[in-house]
């Protein structure tokens, strides 16, 4: 499995804020790709996708040179109900596979849905069969970036809210761009960098 | 010990009707078994006694059987989960993984065939792990490997205390049980592991915001960089033996409390 290594820093990242950082998501991430290509012999890559909020986070990878042109079948699996705790109010965590045979998740989507007693509509064929690779303003390391220019704000007086809405006004274009807005507030905290949001 | 892998050796079996029937009873009630177990959603563990239960029932002659998800590498087998129908399956199994790395299950999973010995007390192919077993009261042994294509993931181990128990008829009906148990075994492995990631990663993501506001916090008080009040961060948690992001939530909330303090004033 080929990890870029912004993905490796992305996941490296994660792992520091778990209870055992030994046991890395990377390390996972390659587990489940191993399994799933011992299932399906075309199987190509992975992406796990996870709304915490109105922001998606997403991660892409690849089987050693596998290439996205090559994708001619997906199978999406939402793990929410899996995933979130009895209160129901977990993040929507998708998992989409990819192969190059048409048709070669088919039993596994069946065998899954039956062990999962999963809603047929979570499992979905052949609906994602563009792989997206890189959504840099959705990366951990974007909404990293906007907490801590939160945290910044924070330090400076204002509440959380008061924080995100000053993250969220509309640029002189009109346009509501949160992580410039964060870049800038982060910036504002180097005076050999001039900020192209400075902090009013 | 006799290789079903080669069927010309195989001893033809003369079965009565009565016999038959209650076999094929068994196996069918044993493959209903694997069918319901896969109807909710059941942990590795959960699954994989379940299945050893289920080809005990299978298998005419079982006392007992076990499950071995088995990893085989250059550096020996690791057994990567195990479950046992009975008391004394998981005994005799942990001589065979843990105590003498030897035994019908490694041969049935290393060869990928399944593997028979009706009197393991004076077993050629294990000489130390047959008359321990042996001595322990168990005589009969069937293995049968979990194939996928191009690999094996484990193996079912089958047993008896009578001696010559498994017939070639409770072999092939011991790989007829095998096949769909090493899918659905193989299905939960993959489950089991997406669910992993996805926990280890809404646990990541649900603490990183207020990690990273935290190290926003610092980074506006100090001027630091990002990296090193990450470390700063840690350097407490470790002091304090507090979680991370208890540390980060400490934080922030005297923040917040102090800037909603000021507003409160004015």
């Amino acid at each position: 499995m080929a990890i870029s290594a912004r993905l490796a820093a992305e996941l490296s990242i994660l792992s520091q804020t778990l209870e055992n950082p030994g046991n890395s998501i990377a390390q996972s991430m390659q587990r489940l790709s191993d399994e799933i290509s011992d299932a399906v012999e075309s199987y190509l890559g992975l992406t796990v996708t996870i709304a915490p909020g109105t922001t998606p986070i997403t991660f892409t990878t690849l089987r050693d040179g596998a290439q996205p042109a090559s994708v001619r079948t997906s199978a999406r699996f939402t793990l929410t109900g899996a995933a979130q705790g009895a209160g129901g109010t977990g993040p929507v965590i998708s998992l989409i596979v990819y192969a190059a045979t048409p048709g070669a998740f088919v039993d596994l989507a069946a065998d899954l849905a039956w062990i999962t007693r999963a809603n047929p509509a979570h499992i979905t064929l052949d609906q994602d069969l563009t792989v997206v690779l890189e959504m840099p303003t959705t990366a951990p390391s974007a909404v990293a970036m906007i907490n801590q220019a939160i945290g910044v704000l924070i330090g400076r007086g204002h509440s959380p809210e008061q924080a995100y809405q000053r993250l969220s006004r509309p640029s002189a274009s009109g346009v509501v761009n949160r992580l410039d807005a964060a870049a800038g507030v982060l910036a504002s905290l180097d005076p050999n960098l001039e900020s192209e949001f400075p902090i009013q | 010990m006799t290789d079903f892998g080669d069927t010309a050796r195989a001893t033809p079996v003369v079965l009565t009707l009565e016999q038959a029937s209650a076999d094929a009873a068994d196996l069918q009630a044993g493959l209903s078994q694997l069918a319901a177990l896969v109807a909710g959603t059941l942990g590795l563990d959960e699954l994989l006694l379940r299945v050893a239960t289920a080809a005990a029932r299978a298998i005419p002659g079982a006392d007992g059987a076990g499950v071995t998800l088995l990893r085989i590498d250059g550096e020996g087998n690791r057994v990567e989960a195990l479950a046992a129908s009975q008391p004394f399956v998981r005994d005799i199994d942990e001589i065979q993984y843990v105590t003498l790395n030897e035994g019908p299950c490694i041969t049935a999973a290393l060869e990928r065939r399944t593997v028979r010995s009706g009197s393991l007390g004076g077993e050629r192919m294990w000489p130390r792990f047959g008359p321990r077993v042996g001595r322990m009261g168990v005589h009969s042994a069937l293995s049968l490997p979990l194939l996928l294509p191009g690999q094996v993931i484990g193996a079912i181990n089958v047993y008896a205390r009578g001696k010559d128990v498994f017939s070639d008829h409770a072999a092939e009906l011991g790989e007829l049980f095998a096949a769909p148990a090493a899918v659905a075994v193989h299905n939960a492995q993959i489950l089991t592991q997406a669910l992993a990631l996805t926990v280890q990663l809404q646990t990541a993501l649900s603490s990183r915001p207020v990690i990273d506001q935290a190290i926003g916090l610092l980074r506006g008080r100090s001027g630091s960089s990002a990296e090193e009040a990450f470390e700063r961060l840690r350097a407490l948690s470790q002091k304090d033996h507090t979680k991370l992001a208890n540390v980060a939530q400490h934080i922030v909330e005297d923040a917040v409390r102090r800037a909603r303090a000021r507003h409160t004033d004015i």
